[in-house]
């Protein structure tokens, strides 16, 4: 991570918290959550479902609307403007053109009755105000670069005649088409299978590269963090519980909840026959435990767990931990 | 025998529950005080009608205006209460369109869902049915029909729901085309249940909020169709209903004598009958249907919001350690503080 030092900052988030009112009660989903990201960099936030996550994301991209949402939130700057000060049409200016999403349903996502070329080249028009002829061009350039064989004619093709792993390479392509500072993905491989799975994330990282842009990935696949983002936001219940470099996160975890989810991922070299799992369920986001969110289901929890929560600590270079217990903290920082 | 018992305890607690739920709303409250209100009037009509609105032997009466001895005044030509005939004819109006309404509901439904479902010859010959039908002009038919057949009251019902189960029939089929194609269909294929069962216990629920917001729908509808046809001289000649009303009162000569009355009455009538079955199908359709989401609900919610209450809890997310302590700090001094924490 030398290099986030230099580079400038692209996303400062400070303190976002939302809650949804509901006729059963608040539903606190994020819990003053602060997120930060550099130039060029890939950052994973990884959670249960639940966990807000998501939210988290949608809120940064102004794309909760309040009602349902009542959000509070000290600083939200994005390239050093502040977003909470645009209005509605200064913020669909950035969408797409700055700032743009990758959702995780890529037959969803895709409008059914146009062709992807079309809504690729929507981009370009609404953002450039591209001819079509240029916008096209750009278009086929557009989806070559992303990996797509024979583009020019797959641009005429309809969502319906590409796989499930081409759709989301239009997708891609389409969050890439600007060259946006920041690309939120949103479990972006979690349809596709395995195989696939690795290509676009090869694909997301290498266009990601390329362009310049930072990547806020939107995950709970322990695996595709592995292999593609450089620091790690661990987030349970609404709250960030752990934030690391991602190679100090695999090496060291701290948090129990941590240890939890990567001791829960199955291993081939694995002699057990059983999968280990974190015992108990997410709490509701209505009714959360006192103290610590984790203590109900951590085997380390303390009559201080119970009671209090713990904030989250400064555990050596780029790292935090909101735990009162953090594990295998002697072996941090040395690499 | 106890069984059937069970069976009509548990219908009448959902009819109380889904009453409940109409009256949440403020449209369905509107709707169901209407509604109820006809059908109490249609039901006791005799008890409620001062004079017998059939008795045209008044010569005393003609053409008074609204008094306390005749709450909405008498006919200019035959002296006969126009309260009273209003009370009858909601009778007549009320049962010509709910029948009508429920019986092209039914008919429809179960033609849409045959075609969509069956496919082949049966869709093939229902909606080359429905395409015959949709073409030929109504009005015109209506008129032949009632000529040929007579003008009996139940007759008029027969042509409504012939003539109107049609559109309907179109629209659940393609709804339908949509639900086979869903997973719990074919998985209930899979199971192995005849078409019978697929079609009534997980096709025909789907299309709830469509049939129930087209019975709400064609029922005001065809009152309103009903007044037309005896406005023009084509309804059922023994029975007052609305429509005889203002056509009496257009051959009467209301209009001329200034008995503003006698065709207000009949009007408001038809107006809040429509208005009422129309706010009740829009209440039901919202309920057979939650994904329509309900913004107003949402907004009420946050009006009744305890905004100090919410302060507190936002307050307490915050870190305890985060108050008071300036941001430079907290951030542990390490790394990534380029710029903006100085």
């Amino acid at each position: 991570m030398g290099e986030g030092r230099v580079m400038e900052q692209v996303l400062k988030l400070r303190n976002l918290k939302v809650v949804f009112p509901t006729d059963y009660g608040l539903i606190r989903a994020v819990e003053g959550v602060d997120l930060d990201i550099y130039h060029r960099e890939c950052v994973a936030l990884v959670g249960e479902s639940g966990s807000g996550k998501s939210v988290t994301s949608q809120a940064v991209m102004r794309l909760l609307d309040s009602p349902p949402a009542l959000i509070r939130v000290d600083t939200l700057e994005f390239a050093g403007q502040d977003l909470t000060q645009l209005t509605e049409q200064q913020m669909q200016e950035i969408r797409g053109k700055e700032m743009a999403m990758i959702f995780q349903d890529a037959m969803t996502s895709l409008n059914p009755v146009m062709t992807v070329g079309k809504q690729i080249d929507e981009v370009y028009r609404r953002h450039y105000g591209d001819s079509k002829q240029a916008a096209r061009e750009k278009t086929v350039k557009n989806l070559e670069l992303i990996g797509i064989p024979e583009p020019k004619e797959r641009a005429n093709a309809f969502p319906h005649q590409l796989s499930g792993g081409m759709r989301q390479r239009v997708l891609l392509a389409m969050a890439f088409a600007c060259m946006p500072k920041l690309i939120i993905a949103d479990e972006p491989t979690t349809a596709l299978d395995v195989t696939i799975q690795a290509q676009v994330l090869k694909t997301l990282r290498g266009m990601q590269r390329g362009c310049g842009t930072s990547l806020l990935l939107v995950t709970h696949d322990l695996s595709v963090v592995a292999s593609t983002a450089d620091r790690v936001y661990v987030m349970y219940a609404g709250k960030i519980v752990e934030k690391a470099p991602v190679k100090d996160l695999f090496t060291a975890p701290h948090h129990p909840y941590t240890v939890g989810l990567m001791a829960a991922v199955p291993k081939l070299s694995d002699e057990k026959k059983k999968f280990t799992q974190i015992p108990g369920t997410v709490p509701s986001p209505i009714d959360k435990p006192s103290g610590c969110y984790f203590h109900p289901r951590c085997t380390y929890a303390t009559e201080r767990c119970r009671r209090e929560m713990p904030r989250l600590t400064p555990m050596g270079p780029d790292r935090e931990v909101r735990c009162f217990h953090p594990l295998s903290v002697g072996r941090n920082g040395h690499d | 025998m106890k069984r059937l018992w069970m069976g009509v305890k548990r219908r009448i607690k959902g009819a109380g529950e889904l009453l409940a739920k109409i009256w949440a709303h403020k449209q369905g409250k509107v709707g169901l005080i209407m509604v109820s209100l006809l059908v109490l009037v249609a039901i006791f009509a005799p008890y409620i009608a001062p004079y017998d609105p059939y008795d045209v032997s008044q010569r005393t009466t003609k053409g008074l205006p609204p008094s306390r001895e005749h709450l909405l005044g008498t006919t200019i030509n035959t002296g006969q209460d126009i309260f009273s005939m209003l009370v009858y004819g909601t009778r007549v109006s009320l049962l010509v369109g709910v029948t009508s309404g429920v019986c092209i509901a039914f008919v429809g439904s179960l033609l849409g869902v045959a075609a969509g479902y069956l496919g082949g010859a049966v869709d093939n010959l229902i909606m080359r049915i429905v395409d015959i039908m949709l073409v030929i002009p109504t009005l015109p038919l209506v008129i032949v029909l009632t000529n040929v057949l007579g003008r009996d009251f139940w007759i008029i019902i027969l042509i409504f729901v012939a003539l109107g189960w049609t559109g309907l029939a179109r629209t659940i089929r393609s709804l339908v085309l949509v639900l086979k194609n869903t997973n719990y269909v074919k998985a209930a294929e899979l199971a192995g249940a005849s078409r019978w069962q697929i079609m009534t216990r997980h096709i025909l629920p789907g299309t709830s909020h469509l049939v129930i917001m087209s019975t709400a729908l064609s029922s005001a509808g065809i009152m309103v169709a009903e007044a037309g046809l005896s406005f023009l001289g084509l309804g059922d000649p023994t029975a007052i209903s609305w429509g005889k009303m203002l056509a009496e009162a257009q051959s009467g000569g209301a209009l001329l004598f200034g008995a503003w009355w006698w065709i207000l009455a009949p009007g408001l009538g038809i107006f809040l009958a429509v208005f009422g079955f129309m706010r009740l199908g829009l209440v039901l359709e919202e309920i057979a249907n939650p994904r329509m989401k309900r913004t107003s609900s949402v907004y009420k919610l946050f009006r009744s919001l305890d905004s100090s209450y919410i302060e507190e809890v936002f307050r307490s997310m915050d870190d305890y350690t985060k108050i008071g302590v300036p941001e430079a700090t907290y951030g542990g001094g390490q790394s990534h503080g380029t710029g903006f924490e100085a």
